[in-house]
């Protein structure tokens, strides 16, 4: 150990966090061709990759809101080592206005308490994976026009990227509404649920390890995404 | 025994006390660049004007900028060479009433000139030079900074430790607005002199978890950090060993832990007042 190596301390051991909330649709349809266990696949594989990326380990900090019967905090926000990556079941509808409220509502309490404990933190993530259309909002409705006013606000203050992704047989109009403007919805490839999952540890790797300017970019999602020609 | 060593070396740093106001100070290349075969995209450039006179200045370039390698050299390059212009063209007899806050200011904007003619060479965009930039100039025991994006500047003063400009308001800890950016003016920002300065440390966000404590939200700098290395500065005798040391802690296992980010620290010693 160098001389000054020795005779310094470090003021804030504690690393940034990046708060990434997967806000996972389990409504009955999932259960079709497999999806709900390619689902649960993915979140052990994501679980895996991620805490084989030292950094990223220490920094993500993941919390999962399933919507299907009801809107559930499956797993509330906890570091990668103690993450257990649940077995989940489709059953229900697609409640996924009262479910993406809820994730925006989890986003701005992580951060108060990052805030008050000084924590330093990336922009959060929102991660939406569904393959069905919201069974408790119709576009035009009152839940409607809060839910994408709450969504499109957040992107544009920075408060947190929203991403979305349509799992067959999505209505890809319908999350295209939904989503913010500067950020369309993709349609996953049949079976790439392994892929995204890695793309999405890979990002935040990423984001989490080099300063950004006002644009965040990421990796192309060509390997496991149809980027959406409506 | 014991005191024959003492004798050598306090006979050493007497022999060889250095002239104020001098610095030193090293870059070292993140971890995390190092695995992605990224080049290190901090800078730093100083200069000794005169008795009076010092500027330093440090520049971090956005890894998400494909030159900023670049731009971070040019930047430092440029605004310490316009101090430097600027200190020679003033008669020695008006030195004590030079507003150093302004040539400062100057500074970074002859920074950004230098990025915008640079990227005209490069055939490349603006944005692809993307760098933050902190300017500090020093007149005797006085120092005032200029800066944009993250990083900060340190004093050490007999009344303890101050920041005098910190990583800025951006709520997320990688997200700045560059020099490059279309809104840096307003985004500049600026100290006016503050006299009574003993030392004073520059550093890229890369040391910033180390040298700075947050509590509600606000950063101080922290005594554990800087309190060794402003001891250690005073005692120098040897540039080429200073530099190599502050090398050696940067690279460090204790700082690569906190930070797989490119690092620059510069540290720099006064001449008392008047």
């Amino acid at each position: 150990m160098s001389r000054l190596e020795e005779s310094i301390e470090i003021a804030n051991p504690q690393h940034p966090h990046c708060a990434t909330v997967l806000l996972l649709d389990i409504s009955g349809s999932m259960v079709a061709n497999g999806k709900i266990n390619q689902l649960n696949d993915g979140l052990r594989f994501f679980k895996e990759d991620v805490t084989s990326d030292e950094l990223a380990s220490k920094r993500v900090d993941l919390a999962i809101i399933t919507f299907g019967d009801g809107v559930t905090l499956t797993h509330d926000f906890s570091s990668m080592d103690a993450f257990n990556p649940p077995t989940l079941r489709a059953s229900g509808l697609t409640p996924m206005g009262e479910a993406i409220l809820r994730a925006i509502d989890l986003i701005e309490e992580r951060k108060f308490e990052y805030k008050s404990r000084g924590i330093d933190y990336y922009r959060p993530w929102i991660f939406l994976i569904t393959d069905g259309e919201p069974t408790d909002m119709k576009p035009g409705d009152a839940t409607w026009k809060k839910v994408v006013a709450a969504i499109n606000d957040g992107e544009n203050n920075k408060n947190f990227l929203f991403f979305t992704v349509g799992v067959e047989p999505a209505d890809m109009d319908t999350l295209k509404q939904l989503s913010p403007s500067n950020r369309a919805p993709v349609r996953l490839m049949p079976g790439k649920f392994k892929a995204m999952f890695e793309w999405l540890s890979k990002s935040q790797g990423r984001v989490s390890a080099s300063k950004v300017g006002e644009n965040v970019q990421l990796d192309s999602p060509a390997g496991w995404a149809e980027i959406s020609t409506i | 025994m014991g005191r024959d060593l003492n004798d050598i070396r306090h006979r050493r740093i007497w022999l060889k006390t250095l002239a104020t106001p001098y610095f030193f100070g090293a870059s070292v290349i993140g971890p995390l660049h190092v695995q992605l075969a990224m080049p290190c995209q901090d800078s730093f450039a100083f200069k000794t004007i005169d008795e009076d006179f010092a500027v330093a200045a440090i520049a971090d370039g956005l890894g998400s900028a494909s030159k900023a390698d670049i731009g971070a050299k040019v930047a430092v390059k440029s605004a310490v060479k316009s101090v430097e212009r600027a200190i020679k063209a003033t008669a020695i007899a008006t030195h004590k009433s030079v507003d150093i806050t302004t040539l400062a200011k100057d500074a970074v904007t002859a920074a950004r000139r230098a990025l915008e003619k640079r990227a005209k060479t490069e055939e490349c965009s603006l944005r692809d030079l993307a760098c933050t930039l902190l300017v500090a100039i020093t007149l005797r025991d006085a120092v005032a900074a200029v800066h944009i994006g993250d990083g900060a500047l340190v004093v050490d003063t007999d009344n303890g430790l101050h920041l005098i400009t910190g990583p800025g308001e951006s709520e997320y800890t990688n997200e700045v607005t560059p020099l490059t950016s279309q809104d840096w003016e307003e985004s500049l920002k600026s100290t006016s002199a503050v006299s009574g300065v003993n030392g004073i440390a520059l550093f890229t966000d890369g040391c910033q978890r180390a040298g700075l404590k947050k509590a509600d939200n606000n950063y101080a700098p922290f005594e554990g950090f800087f309190r060794p290395l402003f001891t250690y500065a005073t005692q120098i005798d040897d540039f080429e060993q200073a530099n190599q040391d502050i090398y050696d802690l940067l690279a460090s296992d204790k700082l690569s832990e906190h930070s797989e980010d490119d690092k620059t620290l510069v540290l720099g010693i006064l001449p008392k007042g008047t």
